[in-house]
């Protein structure tokens, strides 16, 4: 009852779903067939929301042609050099292992992976070196509005244009959350018995490649802001391997996504800035090397397409139909033409990807280190894609009901609730104050410059300072006129929030490894060999610590033997 | 194939064929983009020869032994 006199709303269910992307829906209609009430909250429109809305190819990869969960987990953990060594192989396994039971359930659920001619259309997974075909090309333009018809017909209550403000917490475990409409501005407060956090990849703390028209970015970068993660960290929550936001070697994304020939087996030429035919794929491991070719004048590189046949060209235009169809429009305004010019390839740019460890903590059965919240797909630590998100919300949704059974009614402490509401609330108070795009703008460029690609001390404490003030400066200065500001007001909370923890946990990995590097410190830690970083919030505090990443379990490896 | 700095590479005016035919195809009918696509996507993937293992060979550099990022 004390939740109800400060909430303009108070809603009670079973199981809390944070974002109807590619995992929640499916998270939502398994607990929903369980005989739990569910709550999806989206903080844009369920049918057409997350990462395939803003262009996913494909899902992958797949346990067939003969390759083995293991033989994948082991692909993946090695095909990112060292870093990839710090994802959770139990949590890879998992998803690999139910990649195919994953296809079973969709059209169980009324959900097509199958292409337009009603078949699966299987391409190579390539970016894992096999040449088996375990990557599957989807249409993507349906997918959406059948999940979103899929979560309606099993009765889940689903909250569109509606922004999880933070977690509620009592007694050591979540107990739902608070929300705001962002159309409307409506306090919700939700008690839940648990809570899935299903809000994508967190990207929006720098700059992209492609130049950003206020909010509207190109695929990779997408225009996440990590509500998830925040409100998991402040919450106390672990999230882990926030220093591997790292660079990595993609083309220029004005013109096409590089996964548009990828997926179908191109051999692009690279080309280097002196019109030298200079390899296949990527030609360098990392920046550092990169750096070496720059010295050279060597620098830019650009990847060509001008050998291939109308046949693959014809594919990637299909391939781009999958994705969004705006980037038609996107290539035709710069007057690019796939067959006669050339992507250049970006490496030095800071933050144009993540490692797969990046994220919030969660074992191989997604539940997070704070009691009643799972996590699943861009947003967990481990194994971002299509795959993850939608194997993980099949399998959390499937044993979600053996924690709420126990769970027991949720109690929710009318303090916390009233300080979340103040604090989110505040920038409709403010009159002549910032934009939060102002202040967005301003994060990118300190990330961009004290904490990008190379990395240094005094740089990342410079860096902090800089962020620090900016924070108790402007932060209570950000205003919302109305809803869909406050929205954006929020969203930046929560970018400088894990932006600080970016930095400190930069500071923490004192060493190079991989494409993480500290010019400082230029070589492999060994005692950092296996360790990731975690972070939360605890009692007001951020707390840091260095721990083992999980090994293989003997059972997942006696896989092979059998 | 055009360098990067010249000004052909900018003035060059390109329409992909089956954006082409996607737009055609909306305005015949008045239906969306998206509609539009979902009719016109399964007559041009007819033209193509998926099954080409010649051009598979030649442009997948996993034949070659080659991975991203080695």
């Amino acid at each position: 009852m004390a939740a109800q006199r400060k909430a303009d709303r108070v809603i009670e269910t079973d199981v809390l779903v944070m974002g109807g992307g590619l995992g929640g829906c499916p998270a939502a209609c398994k607990a929903a067939e369980h005989g739990l009430s569910v709550t999806i909250v989206e903080k844009a429109d369920t049918e057409r929301s997350g990462a395939c809305a803003m262009g996913r190819d494909e899902i992958q990869p797949f346990t067939r042609e003969g390759v083995t969960a293991l033989e994948l987990v082991r692909r993946m953990r090695t095909s990112r050099g060292e870093l990839g060594k710090l994802q959770d192989p139990n949590m890879l396994y998992k998803i690999v292992d139910n990649s195919m039971w994953t296809l079973e359930e969709l059209e169980r659920l009324g959900i097509s992976m199958r292409y337009l001619n009603g078949e699966y259309h299987w391409t190579n997974f390539m970016s894992f070196g096999t040449e088996a075909k375990l990557s599957l090309q989807v249409p993507w333009l349906n997918v959406k509005p059948e999940m979103a018809a899929a979560v309606r017909k099993r009765g889940v209550n689903v909250l569109d244009r509606t922004m999880v403000l933070d977690l509620l917490t009592n007694n050591g475990r979540a107990v739902g959350a608070t929300a705001v409409n962002t159309r409307t501005g409506e306090f919700i407060v939700i008690k839940a018995k648990a809570v899935v956090i299903a809000a994508g990849k967190y990207l929006r703390h720098c700059n992209p490649n492609t130049p950003t028209w206020k909010y509207k970015m190109a695929y990779d970068m997408h225009p996440s802001s990590g509500d998830g993660q925040a409100a998991a960290y402040r919450a106390g929550s672990d999230i882990s391997s926030m220093e591997l936001m790292i660079s990595d070697g993609y083309p220029d994304e004005l013109c096409l996504r590089t996964c548009h020939f990828n997926e179908e087996g191109l051999d692009s030429k690279i080309i280097n800035s002196i019109g030298e035919e200079v390899g296949k794929g990527l030609i360098y491991k990392g920046p550092l090397e990169y750096m070496e070719l720059e010295r050279k004048g060597l620098a830019p590189f650009y990847r060509s397409l001008e050998d291939v046949t109308d046949d693959f060209h014809k594919r990637i235009e299909i391939a781009i139909v999958n994705e969004r169809l705006v980037q038609f429009k996107f290539a035709e305004d710069r007057g690019f033409n796939p067959r006669t010019h050339r992507y250049e390839m970006s490496a030095l740019k800071h933050t144009t990807n993540r490692d797969r460890a990046v994220g919030i903590n969660v074992d191989e059965n997604f539940k997070c280190t704070l009691p009643g919240v799972y996590a699943l797909g861009d947003c967990a630590a481990g194994f971002w894609s299509g795959l993850a998100a939608i194997t993980g919300g099949l399998l959390i949704g499937d044993s979600i009901d053996e924690y709420v059974s126990m769970a027991g009614e949720p109690v929710v402490d009318e303090a916390q609730v009233e300080n979340q509401k103040q604090a989110a609330l505040a920038p409709q108070k403010v009159k002549d104050g910032v934009e939060p795009m102002e202040l967005e703008g301003a994060i990118r460029y300190i990330c961009d410059e004290y904490a990008g690609v190379l990395k240094s001390e005094g740089r990342l404490r410079e860096g902090l300072k800089r962020l620090g003030s900016l924070k108790r400066v402007f932060l209570p200065r950000l205003m919302a006129p109305n809803p869909h500001y406050l929205m954006r007001c929020l969203e930046v909370r929560n970018i400088v929030d894990l932006v600080e923890v970016y930095f400190q946990a930069c500071l923490a990995r004192k060493e190079t490894r991989g494409w993480y590097i500290r010019l400082d410190y230029p070589d492999k830690d060994p005692l950092m060999d296996n360790k990731r970083i975690c972070q939360r919030m605890e009692k007001g505090k951020a707390v840091l610590e260095i721990e083992d990443v999980p090994a293989l379990k003997p059972e997942y490896a006696l896989e092979e033997k059998k | 194939m055009l360098q990067p700095i010249s000004d052909e590479y900018y003035e060059e005016k390109f329409e992909f064929p089956l954006w082409r035919l996607i737009k055609q195809r909306a305005a015949e009918k008045d239906i969306s983009y998206v509609k539009a696509a979902l009719e016109v996507v399964p007559e041009y993937q007819k033209t193509i020869r998926y099954k080409d293992s010649k051009s598979e060979g030649k442009y997948n550099w996993l034949h070659k032994g080659k991975l991203i990022g080695s």
